[in-house]
């Protein structure tokens, strides 16, 4: 079997779903995880349910893909969560959630999947940042602060992992239309588009060209970098 | 179950090749790690190995290198002796009777 094998967290909606699809397209074997079941059906998708913070349930996936898949080539670490609030009136119940699944999911998951492709000295791993780190977005500042773990995350991981031939990268999208910004008022929207040197909303293919880059056998040089789109720096 | 015979010897040989190392002998008094032993990255790659067939044997997933291993006087990853012991004290505490 050379065809590659690709894990994308969170792949019941939204960008994870698009993923899924594409990589599908590609002829790549895709595991799919997420909470709850997924009505996608493709030759070559195979979906687990996983909470990505829950150990037991990761390492459940991790032990499907080693005994029936037998190889993992790439991750994408898509799996994520927001909240918009004001500080003084967010939950630390909230704080614990976006923390569990943004940060605990991506070191999980990377964790495991590194234990795999070490075998075969290759492996891509993908996670996902955001603009709103950068822009230090009033509102976002548990989300924003979770996925700047990421980003460290993502270079630190880089560096422990590339004597194995696994690369470690990170997207950091602007606002795309999905489930994610759903409850984010639209003049904050506006507001944050402003902001972007190509002020639009990102669209999957996007996101998906930077991760197809960092996903090419040709990237092997390339790790512990993030680009984030639209221009922000 | 006997650890050594039936996960730290065959991982022994599993390494051999995936390691690319002869250093570890299946004996109890092998040394995993320094003098004689392995380096640093290929003890880590080693305990994945082992964690591995540990779990493919039993059906429980053990984290060797918890803070209970490391906290102790003497390490567990001392010897592939000293690891068979602490891999059979881990399973008898997770309840395995294998």
């Amino acid at each position: 079997m050379d065809r590659p094998v690709t894990l994308v967290t969170g792949t019941r909606k939204g960008l994870g779903r698009y993923l899924a699809e594409r990589y599908l397209a590609q002829g790549h074997v895709v595991v799919g995880c997420s909470r709850d079941a997924s009505d996608l059906a493709a030759d070559g998708y195979h979906h687990l349910l996983a909470d990505v913070a829950d150990e037991r349930a990761v390492k459940a996936i991790f032990a499907f893909i080693r005994k029936d898949l037998g190889r993992l080539d790439n991750l994408i670490n898509n799996a994520g969560i927001a909240s918009m609030n004001h500080t003084l009136l967010t939950p630390l119940a909230t704080v614990d959630r976006i923390f569990d699944t943004n940060v605990k999911g991506t070191f999980l998951f990377a964790r495991e999947a590194a234990r795999l492709m070490q075998k075969r000295k290759y492996g891509r791993i993908v996670n996902m940042t955001t603009v709103a780190t950068p822009l230090m977005l009033e509102g976002e500042a548990i989300y924003a602060a979770s996925k700047a773990a990421v980003l460290n995350l993502t270079q630190v991981l880089a560096r422990e992992l590339a004597p194995f031939g696994i690369t470690v990268n990170a997207v950091g999208p602007t606002p795309v239309k999905t489930d994610l910004i759903r409850s984010v008022p639209k003049e904050k929207l506006d507001a944050l588009l402003a902001r972007q040197a190509i002020p639009r909303f990102g669209e999957p293919e996007d996101v998906a060209n930077v991760i197809d880059f960092f996903l090419r056998k040709e990237s092997d040089f390339v790790t512990a970098q993030n680009i984030y789109l639209g221009g922000v720096a | 179950m006997d650890v050594l015979t039936e996960i730290l010897y065959p991982a022994v040989e599993e390494a051999k090749g995936l390691l690319e190392t002869d250093k570890l002998q299946p004996t109890p008094d092998s040394p995993l790690f320094g003098d004689g032993g392995l380096d640093s990255m290929g003890l880590v790659r080693f305990i994945v190995l082992v964690e591995e067939r540990i779990e493919d044997a039993t059906d429980v997933a053990l984290t060797l290198a918890s803070d209970k291993a490391m906290s102790r006087r003497s390490s567990p990853f001392a010897t592939l002796g000293s690891l068979a012991e602490y891999i059979q004290e881990c399973l008898t505490e997770e309840g395995y009777g294998g």
